[in-house]
């Protein structure tokens, strides 16, 4: 099984050039960034998935530059949104200086944001991998896909009953994963 | 319908609908239905956010293997780039050189193929099992092998499960009736060892702390190798009703014969079925009892399951599931069962 590096282990080794570091990062960060990429926006997938290629792409340029010792996931989050949306107002070319001020929050509130979007991303993330095959694969037909349940039933030669009765269980399980903790979806 | 909690909301088809809107129609009810509803607002809300996220998330997983590779295109490219005029640049002083270089070069395409379909790499995805505290767990594999869980243990399976080969790793006991293909051979990694089979069904005890392995082969052929530094070496290689027991500090495996009684009785010892599709139960019994069930009835397979089951005898279940059915079973010969 893969040894997972810790963010501030990744990070110092992609600052001195490591391209493997550099892509484990992408990764490990590319679905959080994504999903929030479209949450601020309020979509526009698309232009989100250009923003996260682009915007590594910048980072990975300027990696002599950056400071070492930072907090990875804080930092590469507000760096992030900063970047899209500096873009998303070029590309609809909105004129406002003043709107910017909104994003020039202290540190410190950046941080508690970034550790609780991950926190609860993670969850999510993780609970979707304990979901069986099966389970996975209508969650996906059904949430992904849009298929509607006489649909999926009808491709997987299945019932209706029977298709409700996985996608249930298998939201039952997301539901209780996630859970634990109550929190706040900061939609 | 009465909706009182936000997993009324999440199971609702029409809310689904109105969420990620795919349906007019629903996203104008649910709309209204908001306005009419105040105090229905904060679960309604806390479902929305789940729905959304969990779209979200599910595009950003389909998106992700796609941006990796673009990515690593993006590296490859600037670092030939620069590659390129390096040699360009020694080329240029001496002519000897020259012919040095665009060997190396052509080497160098050729030890970096430049663009190699990486997609398939991470399409699919890790998936943890593990068996509860008092509850053995068993487990259908998308490649049509069957695995059963004994109580505490916990298995991996790799997220490259089904490309070059089909691997996972295994803490505490297990049993696995693996689906044939050759091209990929089935491997489970235990400690430092891993078991490798085609087409087999055998049995692991996994103790990591006391770092032991005890496999038992039922049929088919499974071989054992160890790590030993960044190779395997073969340790043993079993054939059917054999097993052996190993242990870091021991050299020699012993090979010994085992008692199929034995073996069948824990596999018999707990079987669980919830909510479980009759196809699914139809070829669970089959591996647990070594037996054939074939239905005259097509439409049996659709049916749903629940039943728990300790040392029973196939008879027993056998009327139980038929009940369940309401059909009739009957013994064509020893091992081959008719459900009609």
């Amino acid at each position: 099984m893969n040894i997972s590096h810790t963010d501030a282990e990744l990070w110092r080794s992609f600052c001195a050039g490591n391209e493997q570091s550099f892509v484990d990062l992408y990764e490990r960060y590319y679905n959080t960034f994504f999903v929030w990429g479209c949450k601020w926006l309020g979509g526009e997938h698309d232009f989100v998935k250009d923003q996260l290629h682009d915007f590594f792409i910048y980072i990975w340029e300027r990696r002599d530059k950056l400071a070492l010792d930072v907090n990875v996931k804080a930092y590469l989050l507000t760096s992030f949104r900063r970047q899209l949306v500096y873009q998303w107002k070029k590309y609809k070319k909105i004129e406002s200086t003043s709107e910017f001020a909104d994003f020039a929050e202290t540190d410190d509130s950046e941080l508690l944001q970034a550790e609780l979007i991950t926190e609860q991303f993670s969850k999510l993330e993780k609970a979707l991998t304990l979901l069986s095959p099966a389970q996975r694969e209508v969650v996906e037909l059904r949430f992904l896909q849009n298929k509607s349940l006489q649909e999926i039933a009808h491709l997987k030669n299945t019932t209706i009953r029977t298709t409700y009765n996985l996608l249930h269980r298998g939201m039952t399980k997301l539901r209780s994963e996630i859970n634990e903790k109550k929190f706040l979806w900061l939609w | 319908m009465e909706f009182t909690s936000s997993d009324d909301f999440i199971n609702n088809e029409s809310f689904v609908n109105y969420c990620l809107e795919i349906n007019q129609q629903d996203v104008d009810f649910w709309k209204d239905y908001a306005i009419k509803n105040p105090d229905k607002l904060t679960v309604m809300q806390e479902a929305e956010g789940l729905i959304k996220d969990l779209h979200l998330l599910l595009l950003a997983e389909q998106l992700k293997p796609g941006a990796v590779t673009a990515l690593k295109n993006h590296l490859r490219k600037n670092r030939k780039k620069r590659t390129l005029s390096l040699w360009k640049y020694v080329a240029a002083t001496a002519a000897v050189l020259f012919v040095f270089a665009s060997i190396t070069f052509l080497y160098y395409q050729v030890q970096n193929p430049p663009s190699r379909p990486e997609l398939a790499r991470f399409a699919t995805h890790e998936y943890r099992y593990e068996a509860g505290a008092t509850e053995r767990k068993a487990i259908n594999l998308w490649d049509g092998s069957f695995v059963i869980l004994e109580k505490g243990a916990k298995l991996v399976i790799d997220s490259t499960f089904g490309q070059l080969d089909r691997k996972m790793y295994l803490s505490g006991t297990a049993y696995f009736k693996v689906a044939k293909d050759k091209l990929h051979p089935f491997k489970v990694y235990t400690g430092k060892y891993v078991t490798t089979a085609v087409g087999t069904a055998f049995k692991l005890e996994a103790n990591n702390t006391l770092k032991k392995l005890k496999v038992e082969l039922e049929e088919g052929k499974v071989t054992v190798e160890k790590k030993n530094g960044n190779s395997w070496s073969l340790i043993a290689t079993l054939n059917p009703k054999e097993r052996i027991s190993l242990e870091d500090n021991q050299h020699l495996p012993t090979h010994q014969k085992f008692s199929d009684k034995d073996f069948s009785r824990w596999k018999i010892q707990e079987v669980i079925f919830q909510d479980a599709p009759m196809k699914e139960v139809l070829l669970q019994l089959e591996i647990y009892y070594n037996v054939k069930i074939t239905t005259e009835d097509g439409a049996v397979a659709k049916e749903t399951f629940n039943g728990k089951f300790r040392q029973d005898s196939l008879q027993s279940v056998m009327e139980m599931v038929c009940f369940s059915l309401n059909k009739q079973f009957k013994f064509i010969d020893s091992n081959h069962i008719i459900i009609y």
